[in-house]
């Protein structure tokens, strides 16, 4: 199904072996570095801005407004930072692990190019801990550049991993963490772009975002923002999983249908089951349910249905998932993954679990879900970062949309689907399944 | 002079105006108006938003609740609080609900209860009941964190207070936050106890009963307490305090913040030596040595009649020896007996003290402002003035160069610059006052090692203007005080005098040598004033009543027989002294936050003693010192034992190099043929060419030191 994929940020994957200088170059590979520092910095933020590119990480912040909040040299004497947001950890999406295993050199060139553009000479690249795999491969991808001043310039890349965080994705607790402090987000103000990193000026931008800059700059910012819809300009590499046919990443033009992701791409659902519910954007992101994907997968389109493309993992969730135990599921993530600074989502995402995990057993009562749902209304709104907010929102989610089927729990005494709810490989770590174009076996 | 500009904003329809950037916090409290806070603590550093007790509706902003504690006042802020706001009001009922969901509750046997921060703002802002009906998460208790500290781990509301005083003020990095989510726990670093000077100050931080002092544990409820505000005699800071008694006995010491003395933190020795009121060895009664019976216990009226004879008898040949611990009134009245009744003008003072400084006279607050600070004279400030240290961090944390050795181009280089003078040699502060002077600095301190030293000198010489040639032999050697008593240059005295009267606390130390001793009492049971090292005059106010008549009661009562007037009330002893001394301000004004008196005029030639110290040359220099955690008082609280000094030995990182030591090594200092062997510990705080020891490890050794491993 390729024809329907669009490869920007992956073009040429097709073709050749990309995490190879050498083949990068010969797909004309870092001529955007090139052009860019042709250019000044201030005309590469304006490319950047014309491109209405927005950032891949889930916040859908716009990229070159971001960069020219950060003071200019002389206003802050300071070192500039681009740090990598490369901690990819929130379930169900699986998308930078792809690129920066695939185009690790389109990779390294957007974050050189963000260099320039906020005048930086330092990158640091934060990564999962256990994303091993690309980890090697960036290693040897700047062992490559090494031996290349021309390109490297006097930037100074450095590979950071993580310690197995999801909170540590989030910007400021990221830099906190590479700080070598305890992982908790800051209260933002300050924003990073003024004091980010060690209290200096700094760019956090995802690791998508920073590899979608080589082709903006190469076919100029007001070429890409044809591409896609208003106010979701581009492509969008989507990370596909659950009970579908063919999971795995694909790279769409922004506003494609979900359903064109979950049937055409994603082959639609084994055995022929029915779709009953699709996470849209990683497990941070309201819940659809099956008859709400004739929806363009964009964010405004999203926003009128309240829920948004995130970190674009697209999950679906055949007819015999019991949303209970979806609930557990994410709430004890969540549970589990609240960094404890503040007191809404340490305590409540706790609540939340141990109300779910007593409807699953069939011992609650009617009135504790109405309690479910105040629980996740006293967070939502509440936190000092996004994290605790999601998961009462999400889980709210799947309440509002099922509420039939939690209460069938309190009803019966106990769970309607039982053992048979095949959630188990859902939001588990997916095979990446190698649909996305490849001249390599992956 | 231009006015601070200010901006207006509205708090619950009540317009305020405040200075740019105040906090939200203290712009509604200028309003009149509550927002309710845990984690906020301006002194801890910029705030965290945190616990989201603070939460509010604010415009212009997103239409959620915002913490107001991380935000500033700006102009035409619309701030809605509980008061006004439903939304606020459920905001803030949310985070209490939240954080009572797994709060014990234990408030009847929680030390906290009736004073708890939680307790009170449940009351004004939270759900009247629980909604919670699983098994609250539970842990061991409580946990050991240092011998003077327990914690109650599941009353830890996780607002983090203590940690980021341990990692933001003290800098000891000890205390810490484990795991994460709701399993996150307070704990010490590798589980060690928390040993440092400061710990104490997490206590009065933790807005729970989550934190508690282990000597303070289960002794009173907050309703069968007084607090009586005075100020702490242990060291020359003089930092403010409330000591909290019950039915005649101080059960703790907490803060009483001066803004420019203490910023309301303690160290250990402060907070925790009060039980040294109650030492088993505590001297209650006379003792009188008696002829081939050795010593007995006698009656005051029986005392007061062998003190009478012992300074009759000794005819004129008297030499009082002083702590620096007394009062000054206390001081003032020894000499005027002494000196008017007896003509007896020798005294021998713990340490040199100087006048030279008043002209350099600055709170100690001005040093956090500085943007250069020079320290000095080779000491550890904190083993002496455990506050100056933190006000000494605090600059560094605000970008200020701390410099451990004169950089005379630095100095007159930075806009405010302070000195300060800790350690051997100085004069009593005049040779910092000469550097001051020299560098046309405003601001200079020097530390003395006595709480009271320079108040003690002063007070002596207002008790009379005659002089009198040094005693020899000794006739009548007073030793006023239990830092006296112990000092050794005064057992060699006392060696040499006829006759010995030891006024002193505790047996341990007034037994043997004395042929009387009267009872001494503590800075925590008397009325009067100390001086502190920035030259600021205080208030002691007597917290219980000792167990003995104060020193004052019974000067008096001598004084009579001797036909000197002097009044056995500090208050009116001290307008004596005040009217010679202090521009006659009276005892009532003092005040509880006394101001510090203007810096007088630079003095036109400030003269020098003798040069400092030996010169040594090769070799390093030892510096000793007296630890913070030594002395009477500090001896008899046990549980400060495990505070007392590692047998360690201070290099600086460069000499360290050259002697190729690393940090923890086992190294031998040497000199004269005597050698000690200490753990080597890297300071950066420390000059190249100097090495230091507490005394309780120097031994015998010389200043001429030389180190192998
Ligand atoms: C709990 C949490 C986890 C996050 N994890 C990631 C992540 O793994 N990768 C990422 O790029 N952004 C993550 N974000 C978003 C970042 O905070 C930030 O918005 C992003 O890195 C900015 O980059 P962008 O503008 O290029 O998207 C996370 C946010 C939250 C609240
Ligand atoms: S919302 Fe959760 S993850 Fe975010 S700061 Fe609060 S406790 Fe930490
Ligand atoms: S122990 Fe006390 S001060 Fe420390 S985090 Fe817990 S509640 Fe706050
Ligand atoms: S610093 Fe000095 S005055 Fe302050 S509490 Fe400690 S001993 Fe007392
Ligand atoms: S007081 Fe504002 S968040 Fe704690």
């Amino acid at each position: 199904m390729a024809s329907e994929q669009r490869l920007i940020v992956m073009a040429g994957t097709d073709e050749r072996d990309l995490t190879r200088l050498a083949e990068y170059e010969a797909i004309d590979g870092y001529s955007a570095l090139q052009k860019a520092r042709g250019m000044t910095p201030q005309a590469v933020i304006d490319d950047v801005i014309a491109s209405e590119l927005r950032g891949r990480g889930g916040a859908f912040f716009p990229t070159g407004r971001k960069w020219s909040f950060v003071p200019k040299p002389e206003q802050n004497p300071n070192p500039h930072y681009v740090v990598v947001n490369a901690d990819e950890s929130e379930p169900g999406s699986f998308k930078d692990n792809e690129i920066m295993s695939r185009v690790p050199h389109r990779f390294l060139e957007g974050c050189l190019i963000a260099a320039h553009a906020i005048e930086s000479k330092n990158v640091f690249v934060y990564i999962r801990g256990e994303y091993t795999g690309p980890y090697e491969i960036l290693l040897a991808a700047l062992k490559e550049l090494e031996g290349r001043p021309d390109l490297r310039g006097d930037v100074t890349i450095v590979l950071h991993r993580g310690a197995g965080a999801y909170i540590c994705g989030e910007e400021t607790a990221l830099l906190e963490s590479l700080e070598g402090k305890r992982g908790q987000p800051r209260t933002k103000p300050p924003f990073p772009a003024g004091q980010g990193l060690y209290a200096s000026p700094t760019v956090v931008n995802n690791v998508e975002t920073l590899a979608t800059l080589p082709p903006i700059i190469e076919m100029g910012g007001a070429e890409y923002a044809k591409l896609g819809v208003p106010d979701s300009r581009g492509t969008r590499v989507v990370s596909i999983s659950g009970h579908v046919e063919r999971p795995g990443n694909y790279e769409i033009e922004n506003g494609t249908s979900l359903r064109e992701l979950i049937y055409d791409l994603g082959g639609g659902i084994p055995g022929g089951r029915d779709l009953k519910a699709v996470i849209p954007g990683g497990s941070s992101t309201v819940i659809l349910k099956g008859d709400e994907i004739d929806v363009g997968y964009d964010f405004n389109s999203l926003l009128k249905l309240n829920t948004a493309m995130g970190s674009a993992g697209v999950v679906a969730l055949d007819d015999r998932c019991c949303m209970v135990q979806l609930g557990i599921r994410i709430s004890e993530f969540y549970e589990h993954e609240s960094c404890g600074k503040c007191t809404p989502c340490r305590e409540g995402t706790r609540w939340m679990t141990q109300i779910l995990r007593r409807l699953e057993s069939g011992e609650a009562l009617q009135s504790e879900l109405d309690l479910l749902l105040d629980v996740c209304d006293r967070i939502n709104g509440k936190c000092l970062c996004p994290l605790g907010e999601t998961a009462a929102v999400a889980v709210a989610s799947y309440v509002e949309k099922f509420r039939g089927e939690f209460s069938a729990h309190v009803e019966q005494g106990g769970c309607p689907f039982g053992d048979a709810s095949p959630l188990h490989d859902v939001l588990a770590p997916v095979a990446m399944g190698g649909h996305l174009p490849s001249a390599v076996p992956v | 002079m231009s006015a601070t500009e200010t901006v207006t904003l509205t708090i619950d329809g009540v317009a305020v105006e405040v200075p740019k950037g105040t906090g939200l916090v203290e712009a509604a409290l200028a309003a009149g108006i509550e927002i309710p806070v845990f984690c906020y603590e301006p002194r801890l550093g910029p705030a965290v938003g945190a616990c989201r007790m603070c939460l509010c509706q604010i415009e212009p902003g997103p239409p959620k609740p915002q913490a107001a504690c991380t935000l500033t006042a700006q102009d035409g802020m619309v701030v809605r609080t509980a008061l006004t706001s439903a939304v606020a009001a459920d905001a803030q009922n949310a985070t209490l609900e939240f954080i009572l969901v797994n709060h014990p509750l234990d408030c009847p046997v929680c030390d906290k209860g009736g004073e708890c921060p939680l307790q009170d703002l449940t009351f004004r802002y939270g759900p009247g009941n629980t909604r919670m009906t699983f098994p609250k998460r539970t842990f061991e208790k409580p946990i050991p964190v240092s011998p003077l500290i327990a914690l109650d781990r599941e009353r830890c509301i996780l607002c983090y207070r203590c940690t980021r005083f341990s990692e933001g003020v003290a800098e000891d990095g000890q205390l810490v936050a484990v795991d994460r989510g709701a399993g996150t726990m307070i704990a010490t670093f590798g589980d060690e106890p928390y040993r440092a000077p400061f710990s104490g100050n997490v206590i009065e931080l933790c807005p729970v009963g989550a934190l508690t002092s282990t000597t303070y544990r289960f002794e009173a409820r907050p309703w069968e307490i007084l607090d009586v505000p005075t100020v702490c005699g242990m060291c020359p800071v003089g930092c403010n305090v409330n000591a909290t008694t019950r039915e005649g006995n101080v059960k703790r010491i907490l803060s009483r913040n001066h803004p420019e003395v203490d910023d309301g933190w303690l160290c250990d020795k402060g907070r925790f030596s009060y039980a040294h009121l109650h030492a088993e060895d505590r001297v209650c009664d006379p003792i009188l040595r008696v002829r081939r019976r050795g010593f007995e216990e006698v009656s005051w009226e029986r005392a007061l009649d062998e003190a009478e004879r012992l300074l009759r008898e000794a005819n004129g040949r008297i030499v009082t020896a002083l702590s620096g611990s007394e009062t000054i009134e206390e001081a003032y009245a020894l000499g005027k007996l002494l000196r008017r009744g007896l003509g007896a003008h020798t005294a021998f003072f713990p340490e040199e003290s100087s006048d030279a400084l008043d002209a350099f006279r600055v709170p100690l607050s001005a040093i956090r402002d500085a943007d250069v600070v020079a320290v000095l004279g080779d000491a550890p400030v904190v083993e002496r003035a455990p506050i100056v240290e933190l006000w000494i961090k605090e600059a560094r944390r605000r970008g200020a160069r701390v410099l451990y050795e004169l950089d005379e181009e630095a100095v007159r280089g930075a806009e405010t610059a302070i000195l300060v003078w800790c350690g051997p040699g100085g004069h009593g502060g005049a040779t910092v006052a000469v550097l001051a002077q020299r560098l046309g600095l405003s601001g200079a301190f020097y530390i003395p090692e006595t709480a009271n030293g320079r108040g003690v000198c002063d007070a002596w010489s207002c008790s009379d203007d005659a002089e009198s040639a040094s005693p020899d032999p000794i006739g009548l050697l007073i030793v006023s005080g239990d830092e006296a008593a112990a000092n050794p240059d005064v057992r060699a005295l006392a060696e040499k005098a006829e006759r010995v009267l030891v006024i002193s606390m505790f047996q341990g130390l007034a037994a043997g040598w004395a042929d009387l001793v009267l009872p001494g009492t503590s800075y925590l049971e008397r009325d009067g004033t100390y001086i502190n090292l920035e030259g600021r005059v205080q208030r002691l106010r007597r917290t219980v009543i000792p167990p003995v008549p104060d020193e004052l009661a019974w000067i008096s009562k001598l004084a009579e027989r001797f036909d000197v007037e002097l009044s056995p009330y500090p208050a009116l002893v001290f307008e004596e002294v005040s009217a010679i001394a202090f521009g006659g301000i009276p005892f009532g004004e003092i005040g509880e936050r006394s101001p510090l008196p203007a810096a007088t005029g630079a003095s036109a030639q400030i003269e020098l003693g003798e040069a400092d110290g030996p010169a040594v040359d090769g070799g390093l220099r030892l510096v000793r010192y007296r630890p913070l955690f030594s002395g009477p008082a500090v001896e008899r609280v046990h549980e400060l034992d495990f505070q007392r000094p590692q047998p360690e030995a201070e290099l600086s990182e460069e000499d360290a190099r050259s002697l190729g030591v690393r940090n923890g090594e086992e190294i031998t200092i040497r000199s004269n043929g005597t050698s000690v062997r200490l753990r080597a510990r890297l300071s950066r705080e420390l000059r190249p060419g100097v090495v230091r020891v507490s005394d309780d490890f120097a031994g015998e050794l010389k200043p001429a030191v030389e180190i192998s491993k």
